[in-house]
C-alpha cells in the first residue's frame, strides 16, 4: 500500500488538525490489515479509529453497537460531518423503513447495527454479500461476562463473524480489564489482534470524593457546589424524579439554568435538551446514566455524581465526559452510607426477577408459541425493561422447554447479579478505602499513575481552580414570538 | 388536579353515566375503532379525541383510582358516573383552564403531528443553511420526515432561491400567528419550540413552566394552535402556499372496514338490506352495523331511504329533550322507531363540534 497521509483525510473528513492519543495507530493497524482490539479512554474519540479508515477502504464499515440510542446519536453525528451514507438497522425501524435499507444496502458506506439484528438470517444473507471491509465490535467489553455489562447476544458475535466470512476485525471499548481482553479476542476468534492499550487516566480530572451524612446534608452541599462551581456541569442522579426535582430547586434559586435530561423524555426532548446544552443555553444537566453518549461537548467542567453509579467502568465513562478540551476540570462524587442500599436495589432491578419470570412463562403458554409471540418479541410488557425482554426471549429461544428456559434463566440471573454485586463492592472499596483516589483506581486496571497537580481529595485539590469566573448571567430573556421567528429567518451576510 | 385529569372527567361527564372507563381510555388515546368513533360523534367529545396518543394504560387506571378517592367518580361494573363534586371541580378547571375553541382532534388525528414535524425541521433547515451551516443536528430524526422534507426543499428550491424561500416561508409564518394573535392568543406557545440556527427551541416542559401551565394543558393548547393554522391554510391556500404543500397531499380519506365497503359498494348499486345480507351471507343486523359505520365516518352519505323523514324529526326530539344517547330510554319515547333506526339518527345529526 502507498503511504496515505492520513492527517490530510483527517483534515479534509473530519477538520481535525491533529490525531489524538492512540488514533494514528490504531487507524494504522487496521490499514495493515491486522485485526485489532483497542482501549481508548471516554471522550478520546474511538468512533474517529473505524470512520477514518472508511474513507479509504472500498467496502463497508460494519459496526455493532448495543445501546440504540447511541448508534442513533452517532448515525446524526456521521450526518453532521456531511457523510450521507450512514444506517442503523435496530428494532427501532419499521418493517417496510428494513426492507427499503436491505434493498439499498450497497449504497450505504457506514451500517451500524444491533447485536440481535445479527440474529436474523435474511439481514445476514444480505450482509454476507455486501463487500465488508471491516467489521468494528464497539463496546467490546459487553462480550465478557466477567465484564460488568455483559451482553448474551454478543457472545455470538464470533459465530456472525464467521457467516460474513471473517472480515477485518476492529474491537473497540473504553474499560477493559486482562481477563476481559482475553475474553473478546477468544469470542471473536480474533486471538492474533494486535492490542492497543491506552491509559485509563485524565490527569485533567481531579478525584474528589466526599462522605455526607443524610440525605438533606448532600441536597445543601449539591447546593452549595452548584453556586461554586464554574460550569458548565453535569449532575447524574440514579432516578429520574430526583433529576427533575433537583433541576428545578436550581432553577428556582436561581443558581443557574438547569434541565433535566432522562430516557423517559420523547426523542425531540431529548435533542432539543441535548443542544441548549451544546449552545450554552443551560449549564447544567441533571441526568441519569442515558445521558452523555453521542453529546460532544467539549467545556463541561464538572460532574457531580448525587448518587454513585454501580460500578468503577461507569464511574469512568460518566467522569470522562468532563475536559474533553484537556482544561481543568473536576469530578466529584457524594457519597453517604445509605447509597450501598439504593445501589442493590438498581442491581437487582437490571434483571428480571421471579415474577417476570412467571409472568413470561404464562404468556408463553396461553399463546402456545404461535405466531403471537413474534408480534410482541419487540415490543416489551408493561413493567419491562428492554433488557429484560430481550434475555427473557433470547433464553427462550434457546431452550428446548419452558422447565430448561426457567433453570437457565435463573441460573443466569444468580452469576449476573453476583458478578455485579462484586463490581459494586469493588467501587465502594474505592470510595471507602483511604490513599490516593487516582492511584488506587488505576491499580484496578494493572496501571501506574503519573503524579498530577490537582490530583485528588486525599493528595490536595485547589478549589479556587475551578470556581466561577464570573457571576453566572441571568436566566435568558423570554423573546416575544416577533423577535424570536425573526431572528430564526436572521441571516447573517 | 393535572389536566390529564380534567380531561378524564370531562369525557366522564359528557359521556353521562352511559359508557365504560375503556371508553374514555380509547377516546383519550385515540383508538380507530367504529365503536370509539361512534362515542366520540354521538357525545360531542370529537375535538378531544386522541387528545393524549401517548397516554399509557397504567398512567390512564392511576388517575381514575385517584378521581375514586377524590370521590369524584363512582365506578360500578359496567359504567363510570360523574358526582356533583366532580361536576363542580370540572367547571371550575375548566373555567380556569378552558378546552381551545380550536382543537378538533378527530379532523386532524393524523396530520397535527405531520405537520409539526415537517414544519419543525424544515424551519431548521432555512435557518441554518441561510446562516451556511449545513451540519447541524436536525430535530426530527424520523426516516419518513426527513426524506419527505428533503423532497419538500428540492421542490421549492427549483422555484425560489432559498433567500427568497426563507422570506417566503417566514411571511407566512409571521401572517398566520398575527392572525391567530389577533384573537388574544400568544403565538409564543408555537414559535418557541422552533428551533433555528445555534438557537435550540424550548421543551415542553420548559414552556408550559415559563406559562406557569402544567404539561398537559400545554400539550393541548400547542395542538390547538397546530389545528387553528391547518384550518386557516386550508381555508386559504393561495395565501399561504408554503404551508398548505406541507399537508395538501395528505388526504382527509374515509377509512372504512374492508367488510363495510364491500357493503358500502352493494348499497351504490341500490340493494336492500335484505338482499345485501344475502348476498354476502351475512346476518341483516351486521349490516346494519356497517350503515352506521358509514354514516359516522361519511358526512355526506344520506340516511333517509333507511329512516324516513318524519321518524328522524321524532326521534331528535327525543334525543334533545332526554339528553341522552341510551337507545333503550330513546325506543320508549319514540315507539313505532326500531334502534337501527335511532342508531343512524344519533350518528347523523350528533353534534360534531
Amino acid at each position: 500500500m502507498k503511504t496515505l497521509n492520513l492527517e490530510q483525510i483527517l483534515q479534509q473528513y473530519f477538520s481535525y488538525k491533529s490525531f489524538r492519543t492512540g488514533q494514528k495507530e490504531i487507524i494504522q493497524s487496521v490499514l495493515n490489515k491486522n485485526h485489532t482490539l483497542a482501549l481508548l479512554p471516554t471522550g478520546t474519540g474511538k468512533s474517529l479509529c473505524y470512520q477514518l479508515p472508511g474513507y479509504i477502504l472500498d467496502g463497508i464499515i460494519l459496526i455493532v453497537s448495543p445501546l440504540l440510542s447511541l448508534m442513533q446519536d452517532q448515525v446524526e453525528q456521521m450526518k453532521l460531518i456531511g457523510e450521507k451514507r450512514v444506517v442503523a438497522i435496530n428494532s427501532f425501524l419499521t418493517f417496510e423503513e428494513r426492507i427499503y435499507i436491505l434493498k439499498h444496502i450497497q449504497d450505504y458506506k457506514f451500517i451500524y447495527i444491533s447485536p440481535e439484528m445479527l440474529q436474523n438470517e435474511q439481514i445476514i444473507s444480505v450482509l454476507k454479500d455486501a463487500n465488508i471491509d471491516l467489521l468494528v465490535v464497539d463496546e467490546a467489553h459487553c462480550i465478557s461476562q466477567w465484564g460488568y455489562d455483559f451482553r448474551p447476544d454478543y457472545l455470538e458475535l464470533g459465530i456472525v463473524r464467521e457467516k460474513l466470512n471473517n472480515p477485518l476485525t476492529l474491537a473497540l471499548t473504553a474499560t477493559a480489564k486482562l481477563d476481559v481482553r482475553k475474553d473478546i479476542k477468544k469470542t471473536l476468534l480474533i486471538e492474533d489482534a494486535k492490542e492497543y492499550i491506552y491509559s485509563m487516566d485524565r490527569p485533567n480530572i481531579a478525584l474528589q470524593i466526599e462522605r455526607i451524612q443524610d440525605y438533606p446534608a448532600k441536597l445543601n452541599r449539591l447546593i452549595e457546589l452548584v453556586d461554586q462551581l464554574q460550569g458548565p456541569g453535569i449532575i447524574y442522579f440514579s432516578s429520574k424524579k430526583k433529576a427533575d426535582e433537583i433541576a428545578a430547586i436550581i432553577n428556582e434559586k436561581g443558581i443557574g439554568q438547569a434541565a433535566s435530561y432522562h430516557a423517559g423524555l420523547e426523542q425531540e426532548m431529548r435533542i432539543l435538551l441535548q443542544q441548549q446544552f451544546l449552545y450554552n443555553h443551560i449549564n447544567i444537566m441533571c441526568a441519569t446514566s442515558a445521558f452523555g453518549m453521542g453529546v460532544n461537548k467539549e467545556n463541561v467542567r464538572y460532574i457531580i455524581h448525587f448518587h454513585p453509579p454501580l460500578n468503577i467502568e461507569s464511574y469512568l465513562q460518566e467522569i470522562g465526559r468532563a475536559g474533553r478540551d484537556g482544561k481543568d476540570s473536576i469530578a466529584i462524587m457524594l457519597y453517604s452510607d445509605d447509597d450501598y442500599f439504593l445501589q442493590q436495589q438498581l442491581i437487582e432491578h437490571e434483571l428480571p426477577n421471579e415474577k417476570h419470570i412467571d409472568f413470561f412463562v404464562n404468556l408463553v403458554r396461553s399463546s402456545k408459541g404461535n405466531e403471537v409471540n413474534q408480534i410482541t418479541k419487540y415490543q416489551p410488557f408493561p413493567g419491562f425493561t428492554d433488557v429484560h425482554w430481550r434475555l427473557l426471549w433470547k433464553f427462550y429461544e434457546s431452550s428446548n422447554n419452558l422447565q430448561e428456559f426457567q433453570m437457565n434463566m435463573t441460573s443466569f440471573i444468580q452469576s449476573r447479579l453476583s458478578i455485579k454485586k462484586e463490581k459494586l463492592k469493588e467501587l465502594t472499596n474505592w470510595i471507602t478505602n483511604s490513599g490516593c483516589r487516582r492511584r488506587n483506581i488505576l491499580h484496578l486496571f494493572e496501571e501506574e499513575n503519573e503524579e498530577v497537580e490537582n490530583c485528588c481529595d486525599y493528595c490536595g485539590i485547589d478549589m479556587s481552580y475551578y470556581e466561577k469566573q464570573k457571576p453566572s448571567d441571568q436566566g435568558k430573556q423570554i423573546l416575544q414570538w416577533k423577535d424570536r421567528l425573526k431572528s430564526i429567518f436572521s441571516f447573517s451576510d | 388536579m393535572n389536566f390529564l385529569t380534567v380531561m378524564i372527567l370531562y369525557c366522564i361527564s359528557q359521556f353521562k353515566g352511559e359508557r365504560s372507563i375503556n371508553a374514555v381510555f380509547y377516546l383519550i388515546q385515540g383508538k380507530k375503532s367504529s365503536q370509539t368513533i361512534q362515542d366520540a360523534i354521538w357525545y360531542s367529545l370529537s375535538h378531544v379525541f386522541s387528545i393524549y396518543p401517548d397516554l399509557k394504560k397504567e398512567q390512564f387506571q392511576e388517575q381514575m383510582k385517584k378521581l375514586v378517592r377524590l370521590q369524584y367518580i363512582i365506578l360500578d361494573k359496567k359504567t363510570v358516573q360523574i358526582t356533583e363534586l366532580g361536576e363542580k371541580n370540572l367547571r371550575q378547571s375548566l373555567e380556569k383552564y378552558p378546552i381551545p375553541a380550536e382543537l378538533d382532534g378527530w379532523t386532524y388525528k393524523d396530520i397535527d403531528q405531520k405537520f409539526w414535524q415537517r414544519l419543525s425541521l424544515i424551519v431548521q433547515i432555512v435557518s441554518n443553511l441561510g446562516n451556511g451551516d449545513s451540519k447541524f443536528m436536525p430535530v426530527q430524526r424520523d426516516f419518513y420526515t426527513q426524506k419527505w422534507v428533503k423532497q419538500w426543499l428540492y421542490t421549492w428550491n427549483t422555484k425560489y432561491n432559498k433567500q427568497i424561500l426563507s422570506k417566503k416561508l417566514y411571511h407566512e409564518l409571521e401572517q398566520i400567528l398575527s392572525q391567530f394573535e389577533r384573537k388574544k392568543k400568544n403565538p409564543n406557545l408555537f414559535v418557541a419550540r422552533l428551533s433555528g440556527y445555534q438557537q435550540p427551541g424550548l421543551t415542553i416542559s420548559q414552556i408550559a413552566n415559563i406559562y406557569d401551565m402544567d404539561e398537559y394543558y400545554y400539550l393541548v393548547v400547542f395542538r390547538s394552535i397546530i389545528h387553528y393554522m391547518i384550518t386557516i391554510i386550508s381555508e386559504q391556500p393561495q395565501k399561504y402556499p408554503l404551508l398548505y404543500s406541507l399537508i395538501k397531499n395528505e388526504k382527509r380519506e374515509i377509512v372504512l372496514t374492508e367488510s363495510t365497503r364491500k357493503t358500502l359498494h352493494l348499497i351504490k348499486m341500490d340493494k336492500s338490506i335484505k338482499e345485501i345480507a344475502k348476498i354476502r351471507k351475512l346476518k341483516e343486523s351486521t349490516i346494519e352495523d356497517h350503515i352506521v359505520e358509514i354514516t359516522l365516518m361519511d358526512p355526506t352519505f344520506h340516511i333517509e331511504r333507511f329512516v324516513n323523514p318524519a321518524i328522524q324529526e321524532r326521534i331528535r326530539t327525543a334525543i334533545k329533550k332526554l339528553n341522552t344517547r341510551k337507545l333503550k330510554r330513546i325506543k320508549e319515547e319514540v315507539s313505532n322507531a326500531d334502534y337501527f333506526a335511532i342508531r343512524l339518527v344519533l350518528s347523523k345529526w350528533s353534534d360534531r363540534k
